[in-house]
Formats: C-alpha cells, sequence, structure tokens
C-alpha cells in the first residue's frame, strides 16, 4: 500500500448546547478511524445527520475534535493550506469574476505569480469553463458556479482535496456531468480526494473506496473498496460490478 | 434607450402642464404676486440671484457643510458600525441608548447646536454629521453581521489574516447595505442642513429662507425651496450613479 497522507484515529465530536444548568450534550461523532492513501479517490456515504459535514470540518482545522487526532502528513507550504475545500454552495464571492475568484488565494496567501494564472487558465479549460472567465457568480449556473468553486480549490495545487457534497444541489443530470469533469480533472491531477456524499452510485462511480458512516451517533460501519477499472466512464454504470457494488452499499445504509 | 427618451418625454409634459396649471390659477383667481407669484416670476427671481451671485454663495455654503458633516457622519458611522458589529456585548449594552437616539428627532438639536457651536458652519456640520451616523451605523451592523459562515470558512481555510477577512470579505459584503444607509444619510443630511441654517446662520440656503420669511419676499421663499429640491435631486441621483457603478455585481442592479 502507498503513503498514507490522512490518518484519523478515534476521533470523537460532542456538541454541547443548552444554558448552563441545563447542558444538552450530543455526540455528532464516535470513535471515528479511517485513513486515505495518496492519490486515493475516498468517499464518505451516509445518511444525513450522520456527521460528514462535521469529520470533514475537523480534518481540514475549521472545527476542533473532542478527542482523537487527525494527522496529515502532507503539510503544504508556509502560507497555502495542504487542501483544497470545496463546500456544498459554491461559496463564491459575488463582487468577483469567476477568474478573480478562482485566483482569490492567491491574493490571500500574497503571491501570485504568471505562471499560476497560466494553471487557472488550463483549469478552466478542464472544467469546462472556457469563455466565462469574466462572467459574474450570479450569471452563472449552479453547476458552472460549482465547476469555479473546484477550480479555486485547485489552483494553488494543494495535495489533498477535501468536497462536502459539492454536488447535492443540482439535478442528475448536472451532477452527471459534473461527476465526469471531475473525474477527469482527477486522473489528471491524481490529487488525495476525500469526497462527501449521500449518493450511492456516485459514491461508486467516483471512489476507490467508501467509508460508509451510520447515524446515532455518528460513527463508520464499514469500508468498501471500489475494484471497477480506470478510467472510467458512464458505460461502467451498466456492469454488473457496478450493481453489485450499489447493492452491496444499499444493504448497508438500511 | 428609446423607452428612457419616451419617460424623459412624459415627465417634461408633466413639468410643463403644472406650470400652465400654475399660471391659469394666478390669472383665473388674480392672486396678488405676495401671496403666490406666477411661475415665471421664480425664474426671473432665480436669474437675478445668480446675476448677483447671492445663489452661488448661498449653495456653495450649504453645500460645504453637507460635504464636511456628511462625510465625517459617515466615516464615523462606518467605524462604529463595524465595531458593534463585531462585539455584540457592546451592542447589546448600547442597544437602547442607540434605539432612543435612532428615533429621536436629531434635528431638534439644533437650536442647542447653534448655542454651543454658534453661528458658523460648525454647528450645522455637526448636525449634518449626527443626522447621517445613524442611518449608516445601523446599516453596517447589518451588512457585517449578514456575512455567512461559509465565506469564514472559506477564508479560515485560505489562513487568511484579520484584516483580509475584513478588507475582502465584511466590508464588501457590507457594501450594498452601506450605500443604502448612505442614501438615507444623504438626504437627511440636506434636511439638517437647511433646518440647521434656519436656526441661526450668516449664509447659506436655510439662511435666505429666513431672509425671505422676515421680509414676506414669497418670490424668494418659492425660488429658495426649488433650488434646494434640485439640489437634494442632484445629490441623489448622483449617489445612485455610485451605488450603480460599485454594486454592479449585486441583485439589486438589474439592467
Ligand atoms: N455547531 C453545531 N452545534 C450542534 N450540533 C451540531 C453542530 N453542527 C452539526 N451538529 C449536529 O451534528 C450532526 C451531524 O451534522 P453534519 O452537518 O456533520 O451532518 P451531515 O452528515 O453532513 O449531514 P448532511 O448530509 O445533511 O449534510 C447533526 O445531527 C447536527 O445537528
Ligand atoms: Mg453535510
Amino acid at each position: 500500500m502507498s503513503e498514507i497522507i490522512v490518518d484519523v484515529k478515534n476521533v470523537r465530536k460532542i456538541f454541547t448546547s443548552g444554558t448552563k444548568k441545563e447542558r444538552k450534550e450530543f455526540s455528532a461523532l464516535e470513535a471515528v478511524s479511517f485513513t486515505v492513501s495518496k492519490g486515493e479517490f475516498v468517499s464518505l456515504l451516509g445518511p444525513s445527520g450522520c456527521g460528514k459535514s462535521t469529520l470533514l470540518k475537523i480534518i481540514s482545522g475549521l472545527l476542533p475534535a473532542s478527542s482523537g487526532v487527525v494527522s496529515i502528513s502532507e503539510t503544504g507550504t508556509k502560507k497555502a493550506p495542504p487542501f483544497g475545500f470545496v463546500f456544498q454552495d459554491s461559496v463564491l464571492l459575488p463582487w468577483r469574476t469567476a477568474f478573480d475568484n478562482a485566483l482569490f488565494p492567491f491574493e490571500i496567501m500574497g503571491s501570485k505569480e504568471k505562471a499560476d494564472e497560466a494553471r487557472v487558465k488550463e483549469l478552466f479549460g478542464l472544467a469546462k469553463l472556457n469563455g466565462f472567465e469574466s462572467s459574474y457568480p450570479r450569471q452563472l449556473s449552479g453547476g458552472m458556479k460549482q465547476r469555479v468553486s473546484i477550480v479555486r480549490a485547485l489552483s494553488y495545487n494543494p495535495p489533498i482535496l477535501l468536497m462536502d457534497e459539492p454536488f447535492g444541489a443540482l439535478d442528475a443530470i448536472t451532477r452527471d456531468n459534473l461527476n465526469n469533469v471531475l473525474l477527469e480533472i482527477w486522473e489528471s491531477t491524481r490529487k488525495t480526494v476525500l469526497f462527501v456524499t449521500h449518493s450511492i452510485s456516485e459514491a461508486v462511480y467516483l471512489s476507490d473506496r467508501i467509508i460508509v458512516m451510520g447515524t446515532k451517533p455518528g460513527r463508520v460501519i464499514k469500508e468498501v473498496p471500489v475494484n471497477l477499472p480506470r478510467p472510467r466512464n458512464e458505460d461502467v454504470k451498466l456492469t454488473p460490478e457496478f450493481y453489485a457494488s450499489v447493492k452491496e452499499l444499499r444493504e448497508l445504509l438500511k | 434607450m428609446k423607452k428612457g427618451f419616451r419617460n424623459y418625454l412624459l415627465s417634461g409634459l408633466v413639468f410643463i402642464a403644472i406650470l400652465v396649471i400654475w399660471k391659469v390659477a394666478v390669472m383665473v383667481l388674480k392672486t396678488p404676486t405676495h401671496i403666490l407669484p406666477p411661475p415665471e416670476a421664480i425664474l426671473f427671481r432665480f436669474i437675478k440671484l445668480i446675476e448677483t451671485s447671492v445663489l452661488q454663495k448661498s449653495v456653495l455654503a450649504t453645500f460645504e457643510e453637507i460635504l464636511y458633516g456628511f462625510s465625517s457622519g459617515a466615516a464615523l458611522g462606518i467605524l462604529f458600525g463595524y465595531i458593534l458589529a463585531k462585539l455584540p456585548v457592546l451592542e447589546k449594552a448600547l442597544s437602547p441608548y442607540i434605539l432612543i437616539m435612532q428615533t429621536a428627532p436629531k434635528i431638534s438639536l439644533a437650536p442647542l447646536f447653534v448655542l454651543w457651536f454658534g453661528l458658523g458652519i460648525l454647528s450645522k456640520v455637526v448636525l449634518i454629521a449626527l443626522v447621517t451616523l445613524f442611518p449608516v451605523m445601523i446599516n453596517m451592523i447589518l451588512g457585517v453581521r449578514s456575512t455567512e459562515k461559509n465565506y469564514y470558512d472559506l477564508m479560515k481555510v485560505l489562513k487568511a489574516k484579520g484584516w483580509q477577512v475584513m478588507v475582502k470579505l465584511e466590508l464588501m459584503n457590507a457594501l450594498p447595505y452601506l450605500m443604502t444607509g448612505l442614501r438615507v444619510g444623504l438626504v437627511l443630511s440636506i434636511t439638517a442642513a437647511v433646518i440647521g441654517e434656519m436656526m441661526g446662520s450668516k449664509a447659506g440656503l436655510g439662511f435666505l429662507l429666513i431672509l425671505g420669511n422676515e421680509m414676506y419676499d414669497i418670490t424668494l421663499l418659492l425660488t429658495v425651496i426649488v433650488v434646494i429640491s434640485l439640489l437634494s435631486f442632484f445629490l441623489d441621483i448622483a449617489m445612485k450613479k455610485l451605488q450603480e457603478k460599485l454594486l454592479f455585481w449585486h441583485e439589486s442592479t438589474v439592467r
């Protein structure tokens, strides 16, 4: 097995709410452990409320864990984080063009070079966004906004890509298209990807391995490897292997 | 473009209609000139006031007060608004006072300010700054607070520094709200300037109003009122143009 990039060990998350007298504790994640290897595409699959977003936020450092450790062996650069984050809704700055949104990370890091712009231009091509560089977010469709958001996350070339239901709000047709765009980008960049979804077929189509999560409390039920050949295209969805994986996962999530 | 031209044409016709009705009313009712002068008297007085450069001086004086008062009030409103938005505890502590100040007619402080700060420009500048401060501050608080959590997460993921979050996210996000506050503040500024001048001053459009009042000069009063209305109108148009220019990316700017 290749080098482990993300190592999650015994992570728990307890949310407390209510007043001081009447403390309410809610266990969102219970002893979650798993690893992600370099260049691997791993999905977190589970029903709504099982703590997928919470887990991703803990991994990215947006939230502290109540206990347990997350180690990431890629450090990134001093200025840039080791991961790009794609949110469920695109989180584009409405006062910037699509291109300037994609370049935003460089502005924050205070270091933009000619090569960076060329790279973003190339990613625009990969994401099939050519010609929309100077459009503002309100002029873009939901799917296009999400593609810009992916380009932004990849712009500074982070080794890890964290995605939280990036296509959850899109219709099925757009979603299928974007899955293919994502696969293409992944084939050509070979990032380590941790992808959150509650769509079984999306998880099977994209992933090398699926971490199935259950709810109450949020926990890992099982890890399911997907042994479909790569590179994949829509045809793979018609194979018996694909069906077998979908069926197995459906049983697990019952 | 064509539609815009037709709208202008219609507005122009309405204006002419009002002038005609006014003129006919004066002729038919035979009102004495010192009660209601005919429309052309306003025009003649307007020209005369310009010839003697009284009007230019008065407009300039009022404009200067608005310029200083509005910009200092707006600057303070933005500053206080940002601070209060970021310190909810402070905002909670001050909120009853802010509410009282906000709803109190601040114009009523005009005579007090004249006593405190004199007949010169300062008393008007302070009054104008005060009436501008509140709408700007309140809208600034709303604007900064309306920044969505997701955007803060984005900034955190990118390891943005505190000032970057403020300048590149919060202030930009607050801009549409801020512009609304500034437009309200500007309209209030004009009223405050004129009333401040009427309470005691040596120059300005409000001073001319008092003059006209003391001399029973209805023509002067009406001329000055027209000038004040035009001044407000053009200042608001300038503000609206600025708003459209700054907020071209915002949903509110429908074209
Ligand atoms: N800040 C918070 N305070 C209290 N409880 C929270 C907080 N954030 C999340 N939770 C709870 O933790 C649980 C997991 O939330 P999370 O958003 O991680 O779920 P999810 O798996 O991403 O769901 P979805 O698929 O709907 O996005 C939920 O029950 C939620 O109510
Ligand atoms: Mg979620």
